[in-house]
Order: structure tokens, then sequence, then C-alpha cells
């Protein structure tokens, strides 16, 4: 699938404007940025173990991407620069379960980015095939398991982790999403 | 074995020490275990409250398997997982009636697929594309 395809406007249901994109080898400064910016509990959900500084590796592994089986779409605000969250699917060999993680800057919450972000990554992984989409989340992390039970997915223990929940939804998302 | 089966905890605290014994004896996945448990006697009791919150639902066990697996992430491979799964199919098979091991071996499989997903979908460092093919640029 061409990737590059995949770069657009979108629209928050707050009427909050943002450009998504692809990333790419040059984006690690930007990206390190925008970690500076998310909130320690949001860090914490996201790579689900403490860390307070997102270093080179962990970096290295957002951006080094194949664009098939990994992809990781970057939204930025009207600037053009300034990245204000990430979200990372991660397809099994099969592509047919994909993973989903989405990081959002603490000044841009509540505006309805993660929830317009999410469903581009659904489109996109339904393009490519993709029929689960699957997000392993803390169960601490109410506001996202929330979110994502709104757009249809459900919630299950993990197993054998129970500070976790499976949450997943089958593809393709209704039109209206 | 309870009337349903499931394994007892008398069970869990001989298989869990014997198993173990048997993981650190193993070429593969042997150092990796020893490199990062100190007090195995600790570790072993540990063990024992998670097979039991996991099969008996005690709640005994309050921490989180993935987050510690993801602290050691750089030397696990997935290769690892198929060998201690294979050598928990043998401890389980040597000293639990069949349906007892089965339930344990059913279960260990899903939660080893779990810490994959964990592991290897939303890191993603080296190991977990080494098995990966080659990326088709766009």
């Amino acid at each position: 699938m061409n990737t590059q395809s995949w770069s657009g406007d979108l629209t928050t249901r707050t009427g909050f404007k943002f450009h998504v994109r692809p990333i790419s080898s040059n984006d690690e400064p930007a990206l390190a940025e925008l970690f500076t910016h998310v909130t320690p509990d949001d860090l914490r959900f996201r790579f689900l173990t403490g860390i307070n500084i997102v270093d080179h590796n962990r970096l290295a592994a957002l951006i080094d991407v194949d664009h098939r089986q990994k992809e990781n779409f970057l939204a930025l605000a009207e600037d053009g620069a300034t990245v204000i969250a990430t979200a990372m699917l991660a397809c099994d060999d099969a592509m047919e379960t994909g993973e989903v993680a989405i990081s959002i800057r603490s000044d841009y919450k509540g505006r309805g980015v993660s929830w317009k972000l999410l469903e581009y990554v659904a489109r996109f992984a339904e393009a490519a095939g993709v029929q689960t989409l699957q997000s392993i989340e803390s169960y601490a992390n109410h506001s996202a398991i929330e979110l994502e039970r709104n757009m249809g997915f459900t919630a299950r223990p993990y197993p054998g982790d129970a500070t976790l929940v499976l949450v997943e939804r089958k593809l393709p998302l209704p039109v209206d999403a | 074995m309870d009337i349903s089966g499931n394994v007892s905890e008398a069970q869990l605290e001989r298989l869990i020490p014997r198993f173990y014994a048997r993981v650190r004896d193993d070429a593969l996945i042997g150092p990796v275990f020893d490199s990062v448990i100190g007090d195995w006697q600790q570790h072993l009791g540990k063990l024992v409250d998670f097979w039991s919150s996991v099969m008996l639902t005690s709640g005994r066990y309050k921490g989180s398997p993935v987050a510690a697996h993801l602290k050691h992430l750089p030397s696990i491979t997935p290769p690892m997982f198929d060998r201690w799964l294979m050598l928990w199919a043998e401890v389980t098979a040597e000293i639990l009636p069949p349906t007892t091991a089965a339930a344990l071996q059913g279960k260990a499989a899903r939660i080893a697929e779990s810490l994959k997903l964990a592991l290897y979908f939303r890191l993603s460092p080296a190991p977990g594309n080494a098995s990966r093919p080659t990326p088709t640029q766009s």
C-alpha cells in the first residue's frame, strides 16, 4: 500500500484542525519534543512501564517503521511543525490483527484529536486488510478505554496481567463512525 | 486435584520450583532468568502467587508481568517463549494428572501470546523485528 497517500487534513468534532502524515526518518527531534509534553501518566500508559524520558532507542523504534506491517502517523498543528500526537499501528505477520497506541500532548487534549486519529488509523488498517484492531490499555487509563468503547471496542481482562485490559473491535468501522 | 480437575495450591508449590530448576539449566533461557532474578526463593513464592491468581483466581499476585518483561526486553527474544512453553509442557506432564497439566499448558500458551503482543507489537526494538519480512519501502 502506498502510505504517502495517507496524508491529509482532519477536523475534529470540536472544529479543531490538524494535519496527519506517516512519520519519516528526520522526525526524531519533533517526536522527542512531543514526549516532553505528554503527562507522566500518559507516558506510563503508552509504554506500560514507568519512564521519565523517551530515549533514542525508544524513539528509533517508533521511527524505523516499515510503513507496511508498522506505521506511525503524526498529527501536526497548523504551524506544520509542532507534533501534537502520534498513533502507532503494528500488525501481525498475517496482517490480520493490528495493535494501535496513541500519545498526545497534554495541552492538546480535550479537542477530539485522539478520536479522529484513532478513526484514521482504523481506516488505514481496514484498507490494509486488517480484521481486528486491538489496544493494550492500563486498567487505570479510563479515558482511553471510554473513548475506545464509544468507538465500538470491547474490553476484556488481559490474559495473565490484571493491571491491563485488552480492548478490541472488528473492522471495518461503520461508515459514520 | 479438586473435582473440576483444577490444579491445587500444593501442586503449584511442587511444580514451580521444579519447573524453574529446569529453566535455569536451559542454555537458551536460563541465563536471562539468572541475570535478572537475584533472590530465587522470593521469586518462586511470587510465581506460585501468580499461578494461584491465574488458575485459582486467588488474587494474591498484584504485579504486572507485562511491565516486568518490558524492563528486560532487549534480552528477551521470541524463540525464548517457545522454549519456555516446551519446558512447561514437559514438567507439567511429568508431575501432574493429564487434565491438570493440559489446563496449565493452555493457560501458559495464552499468557505467552499476550506477553508477546505487548512486547513486540508495542515497543518492538530489534528482537521482535528479526523474524519479520524485509520492509517494502514505499
